[in-house]
């Protein structure tokens, strides 16, 4: 090969030059080989959460509003990062087609009843897709990852729909607040000139009461104690004659005894029947 | 079909000097980037910082390759340019043909040495916490299409930086210019190309719908 000419840079290329027609080398084969790595690694990381090596179940969300949601974005059931947003498509009749793509081993944990809303990590974190747990049985699980799921979504309502709703929040509780004051200021007066009311008759009789009790209690006290003393001597009565007729039942006793063994009874006893005889 | 010269053409591309120039200048902007951007945030969202980072890396590697390939082979290429003044313009397109699929594959390794360099720079900011869990975060954020459209821009931004070097390196021969001047003509000319195409990528391509 010709050298091209003898200026510096020409010289420079023609060592390079040079260079380039002799075999390769064992560094240059290690560079490249280490590139192919980084390939490889780069396609496996970015396919991983893409789930281009497994299967995958892809949910499919029709609402009104993809305010919020943006492809790639994570999808989570109870915090944990299960899958991702796919694509997000504008359909003809105005409504929102999102496609969802959540990974095949998690999809027992989704179900028909599944809900789907826009969840937030913390107050300056990223957001998600939040999935609610309908839990399914196997073969269920399998019917599912043969079709696709249609989800119902619950758009985020937007700062517009927040502060209307706010402004109808503030006009009720402004009735309300105006209502009680209008009843703290008529009725509340009212009904404490009526509650001071009860409490001074209640206090009056509370003061009759005492002083009837005060005048009666002493007769009645009386009137105990000498019902008392009678009723002790009643029973001291009760308890002589209560011996009394003892004794007498002890003295019946004997007689009737004495006369039982006296012949003239035994006398009056009819004889006994032969064929009682053995 | 690679020939034999072309595979030791592809092979021999790629050198220690390039690959540590490429991780130099990855690593370089990576960090870069986020010393600029974490500062005013005081590192409220660095995943957030790092991925940005990352992006603007991966947005800016094709013109960062043209530029560091045609700094290293422009000298050579406009030397080869000037060797074909003389001839037919055939010989010039035969001539591109022969050196492009080498610096093509040259450029594409030493474009992923750049984004490997820019990604684990990016990881080390934050040393304290799981890097390489951080580095697969990192990668993962990274759309598919947005990956491939840097490898593919970098590739063509190649190609043109050989046809730009072969063509101005003649041009500056058929002129009796000096071959400094051939190379000075075509850096610049290869940045105003490569720059107005890219320009032209990021109006004809919505972005959103290069991130689906």
């Amino acid at each position: 090969m010709r050298a091209p000419s003898r200026t510096p840079i020409a010289l420079l290329g023609w060592r390079r030059h040079r260079r380039l027609a002799n075999g390769p080398g064992l560094e240059s084969w290690a560079l490249i080989s280490s590139a192919a790595v980084l390939l490889l690694i780069a396609i496996g990381v970015i396919g991983a959460p893409r789930h281009w090596w497994g299967r995958s179940l892809e949910l499919t969300l029709n609402t009104t509003s993809a305010a919020g949601l943006t492809p790639g974005m994570p999808v989570k059931v109870a915090g944990y990062s299960v899958g991702r947003v796919q694509c997000i498509q504008l359909l003809e009749s105005g409504r929102i087609l999102v496609k969802l793509s959540v990974e095949a081993s998690r999809a027992g944990l989704i179900g028909p009843r599944s809900q789907v809303s826009l969840g937030q990590d913390t107050l300056l974190g990223g957001s998600y897709i939040a999935l609610s747990t309908d839990p399914q049985h196997p073969q269920a699980q399998q019917r599912l990852l043969a079709r696709d799921l249609n989800l119902t979504y619950r758009p985020v309502p937007g700062i517009p729909t927040l502060l209307n709703e706010l402004a109808g929040s503030r006009l009720a509780l402004q009735q309300g607040i105006d209502g009680a004051t209008a009843l703290v200021q008529k009725g509340l007066p009212r009904s404490l000139d009526e509650l001071d009311r009860t409490l001074q008759g209640g206090q009056r009789l509370t003061n009759t009461l005492e002083q009837e009790l005060g005048g009666k209690a002493g007769a009645i006290s009386n009137d105990l104690r000498a019902t008392s003393t009678n009723l002790n001597q009643t029973l001291s009565q009760l308890q002589s004659t209560l011996e009394q007729v003892h004794a007498l039942a002890e003295s019946s006793n004997q007689l009737l005894g004495n006369l039982n063994r006296s012949w003239l009874l035994r006398l009056l006893q009819p004889a006994a029947d032969p064929s009682d005889k053995p | 079909m690679i020939t034999q010269r072309q595979r030791r053409q592809i092979v021999n591309q790629v050198d220690g000097t390039s690959v540590g120039l490429s991780v130099l200048v990855g690593a370089a902007i990576s960090l870069g980037l986020i010393e600029l951007l974490a500062s005013p945030l005081e590192q409220i969202a660095s995943v957030d910082t790092q991925i940005l980072a990352v992006q603007t890396t991966l947005l800016a590697s094709p013109l960062l390759i043209s530029l560091l390939l045609l700094l290293r082979d422009g000298g050579v290429l406009v030397s080869q340019g000037a060797l074909l003044a003389g001839r037919h313009p055939r010989w010039l397109h035969r001539l591109w043909l022969v050196q492009v699929m080498p610096l093509v594959l040259a450029s594409l390794v030493l474009a992923l040495y750049l984004l490997a360099a820019a990604m684990v720079s990016a990881t080390l900011t934050q040393p304290e916490r799981n890097n390489i869990g951080e580095l697969a975060t990192l990668l993962g954020s990274v759309a598919p299409t947005t990956f491939a459209l840097a490898l593919v821009k970098t590739a063509i931004f190649a190609a043109l930086t050989l046809w730009i070097s072969l063509q101005q390196g003649a041009r500056c021969q058929r002129l009796g210019l000096r071959p400094m001047a051939a190379l000075s003509r075509a850096i610049s000319l290869t940045m105003a190309v490569l720059l107005s195409l890219d320009l032209g990528l990021v109006l004809a391509f919505d972005p959103l719908l290069i991130r689906q």
